[in-house]
């Protein structure tokens, strides 16, 4: 009889052990959004950041109030706005595949995300650029975003091979802009700045 | 005790003569009562049901050119024409609108079908594959819709195939939902669905071109 019960109650106290174990090891398994996610390396403007699948020198940062769309030999369009320009200027170095698929934030530090704009086709992800392994590329990516929004940017790149995103590879940029000198650099912003097309180097 | 129990329930109120007497004291008359009833009421329900149901109340019709906002976006529809598209060769709905996203990310134009619901009138077809142009660069998709940038666009719907008679279409009729960003079924990141809550309609007859 009491054997019986001490029998009853470890098989009772070994099933709730197992349901646990069960429901912590489901808690560990990756979402299939987790497990696709772009990887992403971090650093700062002015290094060369290496995200596996390439690596990324962001050179300089403008803020205009106007873009234009052109090359030396002319201007195709202008894109002015009520808000701001931000151009990310940056060489990028495919390691080892052909990589045509560019997505590319700029998270402004202030809960807001802007996607890259697809208004200037000379920039990244328009018409021209595409990276081969090890041959550099410079150029521009552009972003419209309020004013007000822009408190402490960091600039987000995926490059990949195909149309999609999934297990691309993400740099992010901390920009290093704020406070006073981001509040200048907007007060005193460029006229217009020319978006060039990519180019090798 | 004994005495105070008898004493509260000496005053406690006599059902005999209160609703309950309305009831039929018979045990079969109840049961009949209750059989008939429980039929009136199914008959009822069949009848609405047979009828289509009960519509939910709509807001009235919306005039073009009135802003529409929900937690989305805000949404000016102006005006509707049936053109063929000159790249394509094929018929598309375009429509010129003014957009405002409140969302704090960019989304892409194909979310709003959900919550815009374009159908062609008459007839109910419903429009599917939803494109954004910027009117500043009306020769390029707009990409992303970016937050809390106020932007002209035109939204544009191919015709679907199966129509034949693309003539037979009067104009664009859009059902605008409220929306919220929840997770989807499979996929664990955050999109907009339409909430049950219409907003606005909003009809725009096709422009003569």
């Amino acid at each position: 009889m009491s054997g019986s019960f001490v029998h009853r109650a470890l098989t009772a106290v070994l099933s709730l052990v197992l349901l646990a174990l069960i429901m912590g090891a489901h808690s560990l398994i990756l979402s299939d959004s987790d497990q696709t996610e772009p990887i992403a390396s971090s650093g700062d403007i002015g290094s060369t950041i290496d995200a596996d699948r390439y690596t990324i020198k962001v050179e300089k940062v403008q803020i205009t109030q106007s873009i234009a769309d052109g090359d030396d030999s002319g201007i195709q369009a202008s894109f002015e706005t009520e808000e701001i320009w931000v151009i990310v200027w940056a060489t990028v170095t495919s390691t080892s595949d052909t990589l045509r698929n560019v997505q590319a934030d700029l998270d402004t530090g202030d809960g807001y995300t802007y996607s890259m704009s697809k208004l200037p086709l000379n920039a990244f992800g328009g018409t021209g650029a595409v990276f081969d392994p090890g041959i550099p590329v410079y150029g521009a990516v552009a972003f419209e975003v309020p004013k007000e929004r822009l408190t402490d940017p960091t600039f987000r790149i995926r490059l990949g091979k195909g149309g999609q995103d999934r297990l691309s590879a993400q740099a992010n940029v901390d920009l290093g802009l704020y406070g006073a000198e981001l509040a200048d650099m907007v007060d005193q912003a460029e006229e217009t700045v020319t978006i060039t097309p990519a180019e090798r180097r | 005790m004994p005495l105070d129990f008898f004493l509260v329930a000496h005053h406690a109120p006599d059902f005999d003569d209160g609703p309950g007497s309305l009831l039929p004291r018979s045990g079969p008359l109840r049961a009949a009562i209750v059989l008939v009833g429980t039929a009136v009421a199914g008959g009822a329900i069949l009848l609405i049901w047979a009828l289509g149901g009960l519509a939910p109340a709509k807001p009235p019709l919306t005039d073009p050119g009135t802003p529409v906002t929900n937690d989305m976006f805000t949404i000016t529809l102006h005006e509707a024409e049936l053109v063929e598209n000159e790249i394509l060769g094929t018929l598309e709905v375009r429509v010129r609108a003014d957009l405002t996203s409140h969302h704090t990310e960019p989304f892409w134009p194909a979310e709003l079908r959900l919550i815009l619901n374009p159908k062609l009138t008459p007839g109910d077809v419903e429009l599917k594959a939803t494109s954004a142009f910027l009117e500043r660069r009306p020769d390029t998709p707009a990409g992303m819709i970016q937050p809390e940038m106020p932007e002209e666009v035109v939204l544009t719907w191919p015709m679907p195939e199966e129509e034949t008679d693309p003539e037979k279409f009067e104009g664009v009729a859009f059902t605008i939902m409220g929306a919220e960003l929840k997770s989807g079924f499979t996929d664990q990141s955050e999109s907009w669905f339409p909430t049950d809550k219409v907003i606005a309609n909003v009809s725009l007859p096709f422009e003569k071109g």
